[in-house]
């Protein structure tokens, strides 16, 4: 009977290992290959000419740059939502959430119709003409994009702070600022680093908005995109994804550990609505002045899209027209299919297989369980165009000839939405009393018939939340699925991208507007469960997990 | 208590009094009307089931929820509007709300460093109020390192060290298992005594009440029911509340006409003039219920069920005689005296005296 207790984990452990580290592996090894043998040429190439060597350098700064401030702006729009009583504090929190829908590529679009060259703002209303593409338009919105992740970290730790504790601190003779400054702010510390690790982590795997807004400016990321797509330098673009996926990894490392220790310290979950700070007048104006700054911006770059795609031709035209739309029956029509069949397989595979692998690694004593936790995890740590030259370099050849096909587009979206899959199980597991699983047994219930009757039911609202998510995720991924799909099996995502790249900023816009309602449609029924008793304490679990898989 | 070290310091506490307080949340009315005072040096206990307002009260008094009408007074001065930073009083919250990011010294140090007080004198001071309450030693410990009961005095001391005119606690106990508590309860009221320090101490705990406090206040609904020390509250309940909610009674219904009650199918002179007239609720504890031999005493019942509890048993009888339905009453006696099985027939008995009447209709 032993060996059966090996079949299942045996299985996956293989499945990890073709769709995970062999395509990995590969990059490495084309990185390190120089025609027919082994060599460091790539990687001296990647270091001294000055061409990638400043990528390198502009990666890691404008990373840096967005990880600090969008986490500054995250934690603003969270202490005014939470901890102050300003008005519009509600329309903050939806403006913060916004960008879920609005993936970084989109909102590039809008960025250009309102401030680029012959933008809304800066030629018609300003009459300014200037060159936007920069890495400081990269940063721009990155912080703006990367501000939903920080403002649901750093929210959800602040809200798990007992309220007693600041109440404490105002006994004992602390004024507002210092129940601040020596109580909050050291409180929520891991939810702040946290996010600003995790930002930084996804500014460096984003090669879309570089891409289109950097100009001359490139990453690691998007210049490993042109060195596969523009020039077809397999080797070079290996060697770049290798070592984006070093710098990737060790701040993967540092975000596993301070979650550990965020753990460790536990706080008081669910203390419900917190106490608000009563801090000076000029402090609160500025909090929420940034707020509404931000906001507006949100705001202004969700209704230029929908105006982008209802204008006839940008900078020369403004006038209204349908015109855009008629791409959507037409070329759109397909993609769209593509993109809700491709979505719904992905987040039903993941949630179960994640529940499964969840089971696995919390409730059975094997060896090996570490590494499959481990491996199920890492591609929440690797970077898009990583997987994507690796899926390519992996399963274009025998054993796994895979490329062109619809399989390996579900494979690339599973095992990229995968991490979460398993999180949510872990922790909805976590949570579950062992003792009925045991109770099950005892009636003389099979594992899989416990598996299935009890289990699996007690799980659902997790579940369907982190579903839910995943649709709303691989509806809007471009990251790795560019790299996978062939004009067959074309998606929504990447179809705007590729508009937007080529300059049709209409039909992107046209295009992205059907995108923004699936993904919009998901988000809605999401916190329509969440009304709903049970699934409401998983939703914000899964929230702050999603915008930081994503 | 007896031996006090030199260096141990009185409080210089004060008295506190509220005046007329009322608070509502949205619609409901949480406080009504609510008066109290409470004596330099005292522990009062406010006594009440969950949601009757007693942590509500608790909050106005330490300024973290303002009254909407009403005042706080404090040592003679009027601090209703004074904000909780400038009341120095010294809270034991429920979850104890210990720093967690703090280790143990940096918890008590607290609220003196918010005092500006200098290191120097910042150390003998915690160090001093770590001993009192026998944690001396554990400066450098985490507090999610400590026992549930460490941490309460951990929570104790950062309250007193700040040498507060008023100790409030919320619930102290609450998040202890049985022996710790009781453990606890005495170390509190040791302290208390020591420090000489006003105490408001919150549970709906009647048992833990009547062993700790001077004086109880019993709240239901947002209003005060009754003021008195535990045994006049115990013994002497002003209202039906009261009677039920502290200790195990005994309901009856009878009704009084003319100096006369009619209760269980007998009757009862009363002593004249006192009580109300028509339908009454009568009370008594069991312990004041007599059992004697069948044949014997005021009433004939037979045993229905006997628990044993050790120090006492309770025995659960039947009054037969009743025109309607048997009378079911609880007895209990001391575990040596308890003789009769289930089944037996007994003879019942009470004092006068100890039948508390309150006017009303069913039990």
């Amino acid at each position: 009977m032993r060996w059966q207790k090996y079949l299942l984990p045996s299985v996956i452990f293989l499945v990890l290992l073709v769709f995970v580290v062999y395509p990995t592996l590969s990059v490495l090894v084309k990185s390190l290959s120089v025609g027919e043998r082994i060599g460091l040429d790539n990687y001296i190439d990647a270091f001294t000419k000055p061409q990638f060597a400043s990528t390198i350098w502009g990666s890691l700064l404008v990373a840096a740059g967005a990880a600090v401030l969008s986490t500054v702006l995250g934690l603003i729009i969270s202490l005014t939502v939470f901890k102050t009583t300003l008005p519009l504090r509600r329309f903050f929190s939806v403006a913060a959430v916004l960008p879920m829908i609005i993936p970084g590529f989109v909102s590039t679009l809008a960025y250009i119709f309102l401030f680029g060259r012959n933008g809304l703002i800066t030629y018609k209303l300003l009459g300014v003409t200037w060159d936007i593409y920069s890495w400081k338009s990269v940063l721009f919105i990155q912080t703006l994009d990367f501000t939903t992740i920080t403002f649901l970290i750093i929210s959800a730790v602040m809200l798990g702070v007992d309220r007693q504790v600041e109440d404490a601190a105002r006994n004992l003779g602390a004024s507002e600022w210092e129940v601040m400054k020596t109580v909050t702010l050291p409180l929520i510390r891991p939810g702040i680093i946290g996010a600003l690790l995790l930002v930084f982590l996804r500014s460096m795997a984003d090669f879309g908005t570089p891409l289109i807004l950097g100009g001359r400016f490139d990453t690691l990321a998007s210049a490993s995109y042109s060195q596969l797509i523009g020039t077809y330098n397999m080797g070079m673009a290996s060697t770049l994804n290798a070592i984006l996926l070093l710098i990737c990894l060790v701040v993967f490392w540092f975000y596993s550990r301070v979650q550990a220790t965020g753990s460790r310290v536990r706080l008081q979950v669910e203390s419900g609505q917190p106490r608000e700070i009563d801090l000076k007048r000029p402090l609160k104006a500025t909090l929420w002045s940034v707020c509404l700054l931000f906001s507006s911006l949100v705001f202004m770059i969700l209704v230029s899209v929908f105006l982008a795609s209802f204008t006839r031709h940008l900078g020369a035209d403004f006038s209204f027209t349908l015109e855009h739309f008629r791409i959507v029956p037409q070329r759109g029509w397909n993609s769209i299919m593509n993109t809700i069949v491709f979505a719904s397989i992905t987040s039903l595979v993941m949630s179960l297989v994640g529940l499964v692998i969840a089971y696995l690694v919390t409730r059975i004593q094997f060896k090996g369980r570490n590494l499959i936790d481990l491996l199920t995890t890492l591609p929440f740590a690797l970077p898009g165009t990583l997987m994507g030259v690796g899926y390519i370099l992996a399963f274009n050849h025998a054993p796994f000839l895979l490329t062109g096909t619809w399989a390996i587009v579900i494979a690339v979206t599973v095992i990229r939405e995968l991490p979460l899959g398993l999180r949510s199980g872990v922790s909805v597991l976590g949570q579950q009393d062992r003792s009925i699983e045991d109770a099950s047994a005892s009636l003389g219930a099979s594992r899989l018939s416990t598996f299935f009757r009890i289990v699996m039911p007690l799980s659902r609202p997790a579940l369907v939340v982190s579903a839910l998510y995943a649709f709303v995720a691989t509806v809007q991924t471009v990251g790795a699925i560019i790299f996978v799909i062939n004009p067959s099996n074309k998606v929504l995502s990447v179809d705007v991208f590729e508009a937007i790249y080529r300059g049709d900023v209409g039909d992107a816009a046209a295009l992205s507007m059907v995108m923004l309602l699936l993904a919009a449609l998901g988000v809605l029924a999401i916190f329509a469960i969440s009304q709903r008793g049970v699934a409401q304490t998983w939703v914000h679990r899964v929230l702050t997990h999603h915008a930081s898989a994503q | 208590m007896g031996t006090q070290s030199a260096d141990t310091p009185r409080l210089s506490s004060v008295d506190l009094e509220l005046r007329h307080i009322d608070k509502s949340f949205g619609d409901v009315e949480v406080l009504r009307d609510l008066s109290l005072n409470v004596d330099k040096g005292e522990l009062c206990c406010l006594l009440g089931p969950s949601g009757c307002g007693k942590t509500t009260a608790l909050n106005v008094i330490n300024g973290l929820i303002e009254p909407d009408r009403g005042e706080v007074w404090l040592g003679g001065n009027d601090i209703t509007h004074l904000s909780p930073q400038r009341r120095n009083l010294g809270m034991v919250f429920q979850s104890y709300a210990l720093f967690p990011h703090l280790n143990v010294y940096d918890n008590v140090a607290y609220g003196l460093r918010r005092r500006r007080w200098s290191r120097s004198r910042i150390q003998p001071k915690v160090k001093q109020y770590l001993d009192l309450v026998r944690l001396g030693g554990y400066e450098e410990r985490r507090v999610h390192e400590l026992s549930g009961g460490q941490q309460q005095r951990i929570a104790l001391a950062r309250a007193l060290v700040i040498e507060p005119t008023l100790l409030l606690l919320d619930e102290p106990l609450s998040n202890l298992d049985a022996r710790l508590r009781a453990d606890m309860r005495d170390e509190i009221r040791r302290i208390q005594r020591m420090l000489d320090v006003t105490t408001i101490y919150v549970t709906h705990d009647q048992e833990e009440a009547i062993s700790i406090a001077d004086r109880i206040m019993v709240m239901n609904q947002g209003v005060i029911e009754q003021v008195g020390s535990p045994r006049e509250i115990y013994e002497r309940p002003a209202t039906r509340f009261v009677a039920d909610f502290i200790g195990q009674v005994n309901f009856l219904t009878g009704v009084i006409s003319s100096g006369w009650l009619w209760l269980m199918g007998r009757q009862f002179s009363l002593p004249t003039g006192e009580g109300p007239e028509g339908k009454v609720i009568c009370a008594i504890r069991p312990e004041r219920l007599r059992v004697e031999e069948s044949g014997s005493g005021l009433l004939q019942a037979q045993v229905e069920e006997v628990t044993y509890f050790g120090s006492v048993v309770r025995y659960r009888l039947a009054v037969k005689e009743v025109v309607d339905t048997d009378v079911i009453l609880n007895v209990e006696v001391a575990g040596p005296l308890a003789s009769h099985q289930l089944g037996d027939r007994v003879g019942l008995g009470f004092e006068l005296e100890d039948l508390h009447i309150f006017p009303g209709g069913n039990t």
